[in-house]
């Protein structure tokens, strides 16, 4: 591709230019202090003539065209438009380009300029985050806008990463990873989606958002406070994330290739020892550990039978599990308008490789806008995109099971010599297995505006977005112990359907200083969620790749999380809205702003269905007052800015307000049966809790204040936002007494409370007028996160994991799940450190006195002081997951026709679990044969008396084990900050001379890296990639390293 | 300007849809499951109530350790009655060989808090409130048989199996906390405390009552026979009840044996409940056999069978099932010292009896001596146990009304229903004047009934129910500290979870202090 676009550009070279008649004219650019501008563009409009400005600012142009006018522009300042008059000498004096202060921001079925908004919103352009090698644009948000904590924990593409606008307010009795944290509200393209709904019944596992190419995107505006979130009332409490997609714009058709491609690079690996090195290594270190008796039986076969065949491998598992890959794209628009019509048509392909074997995504999209300007009162845009997203899963999964098939993250010895069919079965090469796993999704939309007068406008826009997920799967029978084959079809389609009519006013009165804008509307949504599939073992045919003829047997039901495999599903939820706000400014000086809302959702019980949702903000643009005069010269925008107002979020439950029942309930412990004597067993469901009908809305309200500030010249801006946000009638379950049959009941019973600074400061370092430009960006965004009030009287509450065997702590006034476990403080260096009872003269114990505890063990305090740890009261608070700060720092430089970003992105003030190191030590006392060799030496734990060490001794096979590695102490939390120079982007834009001789109207080289460089405090392989709970296990997908290459040319 | 007009027209259109399609987008009810308001209909929806109460029962039955021995009926009822020696179960062990300062019942023992909580058997009595609450509201015109006995014979089930749950849990716990309501709103229900184990066994009595009024003694389905509750289940329930209000009594009150002799006098008169020959035990523990009184279903026909980790599954291994090891240890003194060469029950009951490692001998009752119980299908290729749990049996209920001839100083009474009972597997028969002390013939009773029930979950009770526990010589020279006893230290302890969702809960008196 890049070859073909290179030879088309030198192709362009060899044209000859036209030779014409015409007239010369020439002038002189400066700035408004007079400064001559060098490498200004001038152009000649119609046509590609142009030229740049010499190193004093003149310049010659011979005219070609017709249009009589030219068009200036140069970085940092205003696009100028000057007539040709009959003059050949012209004088232009350039404006700095104070861009922050005309910029729009959307606030929820409304524009308005940065300068009158009272709200907290922070925008990302399209362009920033244009062309960078990543699937979807909720990733390439992390650190673009304070308020936002992004953190892709997982290098899997395709995949969700975590997405969090002002603190996480979701918490929950269990453990549920999809809804460890709070999401916003996505509203693209006018059509809301709630992540949540969304991933109900994911099918695929993939990032719903990667349907949308992020180089579609014209803009994303995320509205944090209540002020701008209230409009979006019973949904907005975690923020409301506005997506525009690009529309054509006026001028004549413009074509538009972008294309890039480049090397995923596998991380840094470990060293392992492997091989017969191997053996030799292990031998000798067990030797050296092990009592003789131990040596006669805990050394296994696998180490000292060489000479079988099956243990004299020599395998890099890591080597064989990765892979570099490749990842591309390429985007081809057209776009256009007229005076009546405008179009933007684009396609899109991306596919990445992942680094392991067999994972990877490709997306296929195409979009067409349309906008007709059918009177001089009527206009209709629509909309319609299509696109596909194709998650390759590696192995023919069963569902749930990881990409890597290892326990707990940690490699296995590379003696193991595995069959051919074993290899390609665990990298999910085998012939004849299957694993299709497709997103597709069509949104459309159609909005209809009507100026009944030039001031009041009238617009419905009614949008369709559906998403079909299908999920393929077909694994041999030679793969199962047993000949089973499996095959598994089965599609979940998300359907949600939206109607807005607005009407609008805009009035100004008195001298036009008093401006008034009024929008009233309603919203009826309606989401729907279906599921079907099939699922079945059978002894079948393997060239029979579907569900069919199968053994009724073998049908399975659910999986073993309890999701549903074999049968069909349905839920649907409707909403009706009616909201109303009104924008008053006085000179765009006073500023004032007032919405409200009001929600009726069906997932509500008839009495409390409806929630009101107000909210009122007010800002004052200081600068403006005769008083600041003095400070004119070097203050161009000052405002202050408050607001208060409440907002809401859904339940995700669809139909709380039934209670509902539970049909073939005759499983027990140890039995298949789904009867009792034959007869379906039908209860109430017990186990998902009693229905409320009181039951309404969670509620947030929120009051911010902040201020925006625009200084010298355009060349300093800040925006400050304080917040303190009360998520209230949180719903949580609640444990009902046993008597009641049922285990609990769903009900608004937590307080949370999220407090906060953000900053966001951008600057240009240098003059506009110099060719040198910095830029540099900083964001930062500081969340306090907090339970106000728990049920039972505020009594704590434990979670726990059962997959990671982690647990976390919901307490009062603390963070949300905090890590509970044992205070370590390292480990007894000698035999007379460890404390023994006065009373009894007996040492210290762990686990209820069955180990005594001995020099080379883990410092565990005993809390309540009774000689023996690790029982209920000896577990305490030892760390919390949430991030305190994060935020981006970005420097662009750009040097003539050269540019160069970095981009870093941080998260600090946050504590790790590191069940990664924990399962290796694990792995070495219990199966130090049987995993990947690595030096014992390497990790620092105790050895003999006197070592001072992080961690208790590590002896393999020995019965002094006393769970010491388990997720049970502080041992294992580490500082997880990291920094991050996440985008090195260096680019070069083709002058004009080589543009008007190719006759392309833009042309931009680039190359990116991705992942430069990672600064973090933690042992960790990486510290971002530490899930939502904050606990590293080394079973996650590691975060990869890019180089791209692209072009972007215009036509 | 038309254009514009008709787009007018229109969009007035479109504002007014919220109005009229307001109600089908917020009123939407749930088609993936049903739901209270459109259960309880008709006939079926009874049967199905009624089916979810039963496999209500079984869940609690077999419920779970943290390790998954899914056998709560036999661990309470024979795990720590001396039955076993051992069991190679970290968590369950301690009920056999005990922990914890204790030499036997450590209730307290790690990983057994889930056997502490009593949750599940408050699910049958929802489940059974619900049932009483609902189903006299079903149209007659919504049942497919004769409504009046159909819709009493669904009552009287949901009465018995209350009364089952309730009658499980005094002997467990002693006191429980009693609701014999529906609960429109348990959402904000009050927290119950404890009643007196004597109120809450009245109550049993009182339901036990009502249900034989109402069941009938034989099911329109022969497929039912004794797995859905009858007026013959209910009758044995009764007399199991009369005899351990007795025991709380410490026997002040006769009545209560008589009422129990009478109550199985019911069962034997209606003819119903034969003596199986001992050739075919199988067929006894098989289930829905003629001998079957209250069954718990657990047969392959409906693959209903225990597969993996229950008490079946766990104490068996080859031949019976395709496995090399077992977790039990049969208790060989016990079993040497009570039964006599002859008897079958010797042979029918276990095998590999003179095998040197005690984990060998194996009790193959459940499986059949031959494996005749045992089914092997493409779920289990190692076999599972085909054999229903039983709860009460013929000669279960004969032995106990012997239990109260004997209480009463019948001698002759009492050794009728023994000697009926020996005679089936061929024991000698027992005499009059060996027994003319009325404690040796208590203990008779109480070594038949561990002879005929052995390992079937009712040697706990009986040996509380006695007050044998403490006697050694009754339980293979184990013992049970007699303090222990007095100090009601047979009832298990209070989960600890149970607690943190109950503040008015209090923990048994012996426990107070133990449990961790």
């Amino acid at each position: 591709m890049h070859r073909k676009l290179l030879l088309l550009a030198l192709m362009g070279l060899l044209c000859l230019q036209a030779w014409a008649q015409e007239r010369k004219i020439s002038g002189v650019i400066t700035d408004d202090k007079g400064g001559q501008l060098p490498g200004v563009s001038v152009k000649e409009v119609g046509t590609s003539n142009g030229t740049i400005t010499t190193p004093d600012g003149k310049f010659t142009l011979t005219l070609k065209g017709t249009s009589k006018t030219l068009s200036v522009s140069f970085i940092g300042f205003e696009t100028q438009t000057v007539a040709i008059t009959g003059n050949n000498v012209y004088k232009i004096v350039m404006k700095t380009d104070q861009k922050s202060l005309k910029d729009v921001v959307v606030i929820g079925y409304q524009e308005v300029k940065r300068k009158t908004v009272t709200a907290a919103v922070s925008s990302v352009k399209g362009k920033d985050i244009e062309n960078l090698p990543s699937p979807s644009f909720d990733q390439l948000l992390q650190g673009r806008a304070a308020g936002l904590a992004v953190q892709n924990f997982t290098g899997e593409p395709g995949v969700r990463g975590s997405f969090v606008v002002r603190g996480n307010t979701s918490l929950s009795r269990t453990s549920s990873s999809i809804r460890t944290l709070s999401s916003p509200l996505f509203v693209i393209d006018d059509i809301p989606i709630s992540s949540d709904d969304a991933a109900a019944f994911d099918n695929t596992g993939t990032n719903y958002i990667a349907g949308l190419n992020p180089n579609d995107i014209e803009s994303v505006d995320i509205l944090k406070d209540a002020s701008a979130a209230a409009i979006y009332g019973s949904r907005g409490a975690n923020g409301v994330v506005i997506v525009k997609t690009k529309r054509g714009k006026t001028g004549k058709p413009q074509i538009n290739l972008s294309a890039y491609a480049g090397m995923v690079e596998v991380p840094k690996f470990e060293t392992v020892i492997g091989g017969a090195e191997e053996r030799q290594f292990k031998l000798n270190y067990l030797k050296q550990k092990l009592t003789f008796d131990q040596q006669e039986t805990k050394i296994p076969l696998l180490l000292t039978d060489s000479l079988n065949p099956a243990y004299s491998g020599n395998m890099d598992w890591q080597d064989f599990f990765f892979r570099n890959g490749v990842v591309q794209n390429y985007d081809l628009s057209v776009s256009g308008a007229t005076e009546n019509i405008n179009y933007r048509v684009s396609g899109n392909y991306y596919d990445e490789d992942g680094t392991i074997k067999g994972t990877g995504y490709k997306r296929y999209t195409t979009s067409a806008a349309l906008g007709l300007k059918m009177s001089q009162r009527v206009n209709v845009n629509s909309l319609f995109r299509l696109s596909r997203g194709d998650r390759s899963r590696g192995r023919g999964q069963f569902p749930g099971e990881d990409v890597i098939p290892l326990t707990n993250g940690q490699y296995l010895s590379s003696l193991y010599n595995l069959s051919e069919r074993d290899k390609q079965n665990l990298v999910g090469d085998y012939p004849g297995s299957r694993d299709k796993n497709i997103n597709d999704d069509i949104t459309a939309s159609i909005t209809l505006n009507y100026d009944i007068t030039p001031q009041l406008r009238f617009a419905s826009t009614g949008s369709v977005q559906s998403s079909v997920n299908s999920r393929d799967i077909f694994r041999p029978g030679a793969l199962s112990l047993l000949g089973l084959a499996y095959a598994q079809s089965s599609r979940s389609r998300y359907e949600n359907l939206n109607l807005d009519n607005t009407l609008s006013y805009y009035t100004s009165l008195f001298n036009k200083q008093h401006h008034v804008n009024v929008l009233l509307g309603n919203t009826i949504n309606n989401v729907k969620n279906e599921f079907t599939g099939i699922g079945s073992g059978s002894q079948g045919n393997d060239n029979l790749r579907v569900v069919q003829g199968y053994n009724k047997d073998y049908l399975l039901y659910r999986d073993a999380y309890g999701n549903l495999v074999s049968g069909s599903d349905y839920q649907s939820a409707g909403m009706l809205s009616f909201f109303a706000r009104v924008n008053y400014d006085y000179k765009e000086k006073y500023l004032l702003s007032f919405a409200y809302r009001a929600d009726a959702s069906s997932r509500f019980g008839r009495d409390s269905r409806w929630g009101y949702f107000p909210s009122a903000s007010a800002g004052w643009n200081i600068s403006d007052e005769p008083f600041m005069q003095p400070f004119k010269k070097w203050i161009d925008l000052l405002k202050i800015r408050g607001s208060f107002g409440i907002t809401g979020s859904l339940p995700n439950g669809y139909y709380l307000p039934f209670n509902t029942y539970n049909t073939n309930q005759g499983g027990y412990g140890g039995s298949s049966g789904v009867t009792y004597n034959g007869v379906n067993a039908v209860t109430p469901n017990f186990r998902d809790g009693v229905a409320q009908a009181g039951l309404t809305w969670e509620q947030a309200k929120q009051s911010n204040i902040g201020i925006d500030a625009t200084l010298f010249n355009g060349r300093l801006n800040i925006i400050f936002d304080a917040f303190n946000r009360g998520t209230s009638r949180k719903l949580f379950d609640l444990i009902l007494p046993a008597t009641t049959g049922y285990d609990k009941v769903n009900t608004n019973a937590v307080d949370i409370r999220n407090t906060g600074l953000e900053f966001n400061i951008q600057g240009r370092v240098m003059s506009p007028s110099s060719k040198f430009q910095w830029n540099p960006g900083l964001i930062l965004s500081f969340v306090k996160n907090q339970i106000v009030s728990l049920p039972d009287g505020g009594r704590d509450i434990i979670v726990s994991d059962d997959n990671l065997g982690m647990t976390y702590i919901l307490s009062k006034g603390r963070a949300i799940n905090e890590f509970y476990m044992m205070k370590s403080l390292g480990v007894y260096a000698s035999e007379k450190d460890i404390p023994f009872n006065p009373y009894t003269g007996e040492k210290l114990t762990y686990w209820n006195g069955n180990h005594t505890v001995q020099a080379g063990d883990f410092i565990w305090v005993d809390q309540n002081g009774d000689y023996d740890v690790w029982d209920w009261n000896d577990k305490v608070r030892t760390g919390n997951p949430n991030p305190f700060c994060t935020g981006g720092l970005s420097n662009n430089f750009t040097y003539g026709r050269w540019s160069l970003q970095v981009y870093s992105t941080f998260t600090l003030g946050r504590d790790i679990y590191n069940k990664y190191m924990s399962d290796r030590l694990i792995g070495m006392v219990n199966n130090y044969a049987t995993i990947a060799a690595i030096d014992p030496n390497s990790i620092d734990s105790w050895r003999k008396e006197g070592d001072h060490t992080k961690y208790a001794e590590v002896i393999p096979y020995s019965n002094k084990y006393y769970y010491q590695f388990l997720p049970f102490s502080s041992a294992f939390v580490e500082n997880g900050s990291w920094f991050r120079i996440k985008y090195l982007n260096l680019s070069y834009m083709m002058g004009p001379k080589f543009l008007e001789r190719t006759k392309l109207s833009k042309v931009q080289f680039y190359g990116v890296i991705d992942n430069v460089a990672m600064f973090q405090k933690s042992s960790v392989p990486d510290a971002e990639a530490v899930d939502e709970r904050g606990t590293y296990n080394g079973a996650g997908y590691p975060l990869p390293r890019k180089f791209t290459l692209g072009v972007n040319v215009g036509f | 300007m038309t254009l514009s007009k008709n787009i007018l027209v229109a969009a007035i259109g479109l504002l007014f849809i919220p109005f009229t399609a307001c109600k089908k987008l917020l009123d939407q009810a749930p088609i993936n499951s049903a739901y209270a308001e459109v259960f309880w209909k008709n006939q079926q929806d009874a049967e199905q109530g009624a089916a979810g109460a039963y496999a209500l029962v079984r869940k609690a039955l077999t419920s779970n350790t943290e390790y998954n021995q899914n056998m709560s009926h036999f661990a309470y009822g024979s795990l720590a009655a001396f039955e076993f020696q051992d069991y190679d179960q970290y968590d369950v062990a301690s009920l056999v060989k005990g922990g914890d300062g204790f030499n036997s019942a450590d209730f307290i023992g790690s990983y057994l808090e889930k056997y502490q909580d009593w949750t599940p058997y408050y699910k049958v009595i929802t489940q059974a409130n619900i049932m009483l609450h609902f189903i006299p509201q079903i149209p007659d015109g919504q049942f497919t048989s004769a409504p009046a006995p159909t819709r009493n014979r669904y009552l009287g089930e949901a009465h018995f199996l209350r009364a089952f749950a309730y009658f499980y849990m005094v002997r467990l716990w002693g006191d429980v906390p009693l609701i014999m309501s529906y609960d429109p709103d348990p959402a904000h229900a009050q927290n119950i405390p404890r009643v007196s184990e004597k109120i809450v066994l009245d109550s049993v009595i009182n339901d036990l009552k009502a249900a034989v009024t109402l069941l009938p003694w034989d099911l329109a389905s022969v497929n039912d026979k004794a797995v859905r509750a009858t007026k013959g289940a209910a009758y044995g329930l009764l007399a199991h009840a009369y005899m351990w209000r007795n025991f709380l009594n410490k026997g002040a009150n006769t009545a209560d044996l008589t009422n129990a002799i009478a109550a199985i006098d019911a069962v034997e008169q209606s003819g119903k409940y034969i003596l199986l020959p001992a050739t075919d035990y199988h067929k006894v523990f098989h289930g829905k056999s003629a001998e079957g009184v209250f069954e718990i279903n657990m047969q392959a026909q409906y693959s209903e069978q225990q597969i993996g980790m229950g008490f079946y599954y766990s104490t068996l291994k080859r031949p019976y099932l395709d496995k090399e090891s077992k977790l039990d240890a049969p208790n060989q003194d016990l079993i040497n010292s009570i039964y006599e060469e002859e008897d079958l029950r010797l042979k029918y009951f276990f095998s590999s009896l003179d095998a040197s490692n005690q984990f060998d001998v194996t009790i193959c009752k459940f499986a059949g001596l031959n494996g005749e119980n045992i089914v092997r299908n493409q779920q289990s290729a190692e076999g599972s146990v085909d054999a229903n749990m039983i709860i009460m049996r013929y000669a279960d209920l004969l032995l106990l009304r012997a239990e109260a001839y004997a209480d009463l100083g019948n001698t002759g009474a009492a050794l009728k229903d023994l000697n009926f009972v020996r005679a089936r597997s061929n024991a000698s028969t027992l005499l009059a004047e060996d027994y003319g002390d009325k404690k040796v013939l208590q203990e008779e009773v109480l070594l038949e009934r561990t002879r005929e029930l052995y390992a079937e979950g009712q040697r706990w009770y009986d040996l509380v129910r006695t007050g044998f526990l403490t006697n050694p010589d009754l339980n293979g020279f184990l013992t049970f500290p007699q303090d222990r006893y007095d100090a009601e230290g047979w009832k298990w302890p209070v989960a600890r979870a149970l607690f943190t969702s109950n503040n008015v809960l209090t923990q048994n008196k012996f426990w107070l202090g133990k449990v961790r």
